[in-house]
């Protein structure tokens, strides 16, 4: 029973850290009708900025956190004004979500820049020795903890319910337009949601520091947390947020005592899932639903610049020869491994620009399926001895049935839902991976699968691999290409522009997004099983979320809806840190920055601007369509 | 002087305009039309001059001054208020909240704001009885209703009606037209924006036609009532219905003769 009560203690604290950054998502939603996923990234930059004062410089606590805190809602305010405002104007609500990511991984980049990849804790504020009330043991941060949060929540409540401000923010969030009209400075509010947003973040982040150590990528942890608790709370609702954070910190800490370490994550992840099923808006719902300009529809594309017939055979016969030399021109092995690294990732992305792309939907958890192909090519190989190509196909069959169990939670869900429900796929396959230790080999990762052959020919150098995997992009290049040409094609894009007006065209809605679905998982196991197979080992952070948000930028840095634009991503974000070994280091801000800024300013991605320039030289005037437009239908 | 002016104005939605040189006027204390079928621009106009929508060319002035560069929120303070098409009140929001809002931009005391409410509440008895419920809920006449009064909040100078009549059931259209005149008589120059001709002109003193983008006809509303081309056009009825039952008449009559 003591046992029991002390656990209960942990699990309040945990889930006032989740309610925290629940809360942050949710009023940045109720007034924006976007999320932003940088929330955790700012709650590790507070408790880090909390550190270097308190530890580094020796200021007093009392002192060097308030300090933080203001510290961090300056740098957030700073960056949402750059990035999270002029981005609600010109993005669909599912691809602000994404370039949040992109702004999470450029805070966790620069911590790393600043703070190196060490863990660090604050010390408690108010010493160490535990109070004790009756026969339970309290650590004191713990009544920090839950003060802050019960602080926070009173304070939002206040602004929201009863000042004029609140209101104007509710007014923002219910019909911006309006809004403008009765002088309210919608901008102005946006911000102030997201410095808002990020305060409660750093708040979160200081309070908790003392209670465990963080480290620059914590933060992604307590976004997914925070994210999963708003969601089974309900987002339009701020008692939803507390209450999912603290359902989802007392589960979690229960799991882990009675049930195991290891599937703690896996059970709120089912947890979520059921929630998604059963009740897609929450446990707790808003009085009202619906935004009047909600913006679920995808980002209007002008066209990707064609280029002329003969021009785009001289690029394809270009491309190819240069392709098939590289090898030739390339010495080192490590650029080389690099190189067949981004071709075998590249397998993946040209599934998940079927799915993203093509069809608009959104997934956070592709490597999902990479760690199930991996991890059973690796598993049927070397236990049972299993010939490399069978174990693939075995591999893509368990994705595919994978896929079509997810289909029946995801094809029910558009946007932010649907982000949702894959990444919990992608962090319930990555906890499998972490918890099946006899089978995956656990957090050390599954050792001594062999190198891919056919038939005693062993692909066992990176030359030999990449000619391999380019052979397959070759050919899943060109029949992707004939298929996105075809009616097949059309129809997916009409689904991504207006899914209600291709249903009413006669478009089998449920099918074509299965098929995609499908398409881009049994891709992304093949390409898995390759990965494991080049690697010859496989380990849960090789690809688990990180993977997938990697994916992600990958692809929209290279250009979406394009399929062969997500190779300049892929070569840029892995061959960067292998060419320059400086920017290791910086790898991350930079992949998060570029996501941001391609987000931006840059639509079509590399691959679109590159074409764009191409079929200007060709045609010696502006390209159809005028490329990089941007625009977002303006009601007349 | 007028109270507003525009002057070779030309604006758009960020690609080609959708008016173009247009020349408009209004006179303290008038209501005035713009007639005009859908998608002729006088939504755009309106937006224009409530400043949701920056002129490519020409000018806004108000009181002589020009305005072009002011934001909504100044020209809110200025005097200006758009009840804009389609309602678009805070649906998640109480009556009583959507009101304050009306009203965010004045700095007065919450004392100064009450009476202002219940003013308004006076104006619109059903509102008054229903302050505390969520506006989201309401049909759609009463959500109109709400958005004039919510315009009203802020004490403008002048009102922008945008098709106040849209999809509100005919009876209450009449109730919101006779409010517009009280509202004129209480000193509030209108500017309604209307498809239902016939209504609007029945309570303007003059009015505009506009049409693809340009301003056709002007004049009093009497006027325009009684011309040949409005009726034509925008009433529904007039010559060009009788020419063609007479054509069908003398068809049908050469028919008959052949048969016979």
């Amino acid at each position: 029973m003591i046992e029991f009560l002390q656990i209960c203690v942990g699990g309040l604290v945990v889930g006032s850290i989740y309610a925290l950054i629940a809360l942050g998502f949710s009023l940045i939603y109720r007034v924006t009708g976007a999320v932003s996923l940088a929330q955790g990234g700012f709650s590790v930059l507070g408790a880090l900025i909390g550190y270097t004062l308190s530890q580094t410089y020796g200021w007093p606590l009392f002192l060097a956190i308030p300090v933080a805190v203001l510290a961090t809602v300056a740098i957030g305010a700073g960056l949402g004004a750059i990035s999270f405002v002029p981005a609600l104007e010109r993005l669909s609500n599912a691809n602000v979500l994404m370039l949040t990511v992109g702004l999470l991984t450029a805070i966790e980049g620069l911590c790393l820049v600043v703070w190196g990849s060490q863990p660090y804790a604050l010390p408690p504020f108010s010493g160490e020795s535990p109070a004790r009330i009756g026969p339970l043991l309290v650590p004191t941060q713990a009544f920090w903890v839950v003060a802050a949060a019960a602080a926070v929540i009173a304070g939002l409540w206040v602004l929201i319910t009863r000042t004029r401000l609140g209101r104007a923010l509710r007014a923002c969030a219910e019909n911006p337009t309006a809004a403008s009209l009765m002088g309210i400075g919608v901008k102005r509010m946006t911000l102030l949601s997201f410095g808002l947003a990020t305060l409660i973040a750093a708040i979160a982040g200081v309070v908790v520091a003392p209670t465990t150590t963080l480290q620059f990528d914590t933060g992604r942890l307590l976004t997914i947390s925070g994210f999963i608790a708003v969601v089974i709370g309900g987002i339009t609702s701020f008692p939803g947020a507390v209450a999912g954070g603290l359902l989802l910190g007392l589960t979690t800490q229960l799991a882990t005592a009675y049930v195991s370490t290891l599937f703690s994550n896996a059970i709120a992840l089912l947890i979520l899932l059921f929630v998604l099923v059963w009740r897609p808006n929450g446990l707790i719902q808003a009085k009202v639903a619906g935004r009047a300009d909600v913006r679920e529809g995808g980002r209007v594309h002008g066209h990707v610049a064609r280029l002329q017939p003969n021009v785009a055979w001289i690029a394809v016969t270009v491309a190819l020869a240069v392709a098939l030399a590289v090898p030739l021109l390339v010495t080192s092995n490590g650029i080389m491994s690099g190189i067949t690294i981004a071709m075998i990732l590249f397998i993946t992305l040209i599934g998940l620009d079927v799915l993203m792309g093509y069809t608009g939907q959104v997934s956070l958890g592709q490597a999902g399926f990479m760690a199930i192909g991996g991890y059973t090519s690796g598993y049927l190989t070397i236990v049972h001895d299993v010939a490399p190509v069978l174990s693939i196909l075995a591999g893509m069959a368990l994705s595919l049935g994978c896929a079509l169990v997810l289909s029946m939670v995801t094809l029910r869900l558009r946007g932010l839902y649907l982000a949702l429900a894959t990444l919990a796929f992608g962090l319930l396959v990555d906890s499998f991976a972490v918890g099946f230790v006899d089978i995956t080999g656990g957090p050390s990762g599954m050792v001594g699968i062999p190198s891919f052959s056919v038939g005693g020919y062993e692909f066992a150098s990176p030359r030999a691999m990449y000619y391999l995997v380019l052979g397959i992009n070759v050919v899943l290049l060109a029949s992707f290409f004939g298929a996105m040409n075809s009616g097949f094609g059309r129809a997916l894009r009409a689904i991504r522009t207006d899914q209600t007006a291709a249903a009413a065209l006669g478009i089998n809605i449920v099918r074509y997004k299965l098929v995609a679905f499908a398409i881009s998982a049994l891709l992304a196991s093949l390409s898995g099983s390759l990965y494991a197979f080049f690697f010859n080992f496989l380990s849960p952070d090789m690809v688990g979320t990180n993977r997938s948000l990697e994916l992600v930028s990958m692809l929209v840095i290279g250009g979406e809806g394009t399929l062969v634009g997500p190779l300049f991503g892929s070569l840029l974000i892995t061959l960067l840190p292998t060419v320059f070994q400086p920017f290791a280091l910086y790898k991350t801000l930079l992949s998060g920055g570029l996501l941001v800024v391609c987000f931006l300013y840059l639509p079509q991605g590399l691959y679109g601007a590159l074409a764009e320039r191409l079929a200007r030289l060709s045609l010696g005037r502006p390209a159809r369509a005028g490329g990089a437009e941007l625009i977002r239908s303006t009601p007349r | 002087m007028p109270l507003l002016e525009l002057k070779n104005l030309t604006v758009g939605y960020t690609g080609a305009p959708i008016l173009q040189g247009i020349d408009l006027s209004l006179n303290a204390g008038e209501i005035v039309t713009l007639v005009g079928a859908n998608g002729a621009g006088k939504s755009t106009l309106v937006k224009a001059i409530s400043g949701l929508l920056q002129p490519y060319s020409g000018e806004v002035l108000l009181d002589g001054r020009k305005i072009n560069a002011l934001s909504p929120a100044k020209r809110l303070r200025e005097g200006i208020a758009h009840v804009p098409e389609g309602r678009q009140i805070f649906a998640g929001l109480t009556v009583a909240e959507n009101l304050d809002l009306g009203a965010y931009g004045d700095r007065s005391d919450a004392e100064a704001r009450a009476q202002r409410v219940a003013h308004v509440c006076e104006l619109f008895p059903v509102l008054g009885t229903r302050l505390g419920e969520v506006a989201g809920n309401f049909s759609g006449g009463q959500q109109q209703l709400l958005a004039i009064a919510r315009g009203l909040m802020s004490k403008p100078r002048l009102l922008l009606l945008d098709e106040p009549s849209l999809g509100v059931a005919p009876l209450l259209v009449a109730e919101i037209f006779r409010l517009i005149v009280r509202l004129r008589d209480e000193g509030i120059t209108i500017l309604l924006a209307e498809q239902n001709a016939r209504q609007a002109l029945a309570i303007a003193d003059r009015g505009y036609v506009v049409e693809n983008g340009l301003i056709t006809l002007e004049g009093p509303a009497r006027t325009l009532l009684d011309s040949p081309e409005i009726a034509e056009r925008y009433l529904g009825v007039g010559t060009a219905a009788e020419v063609s039952c007479t054509e069908s008449a003398r068809m049908a009559e050469r028919l008959r003769a052949c048969i016979w």
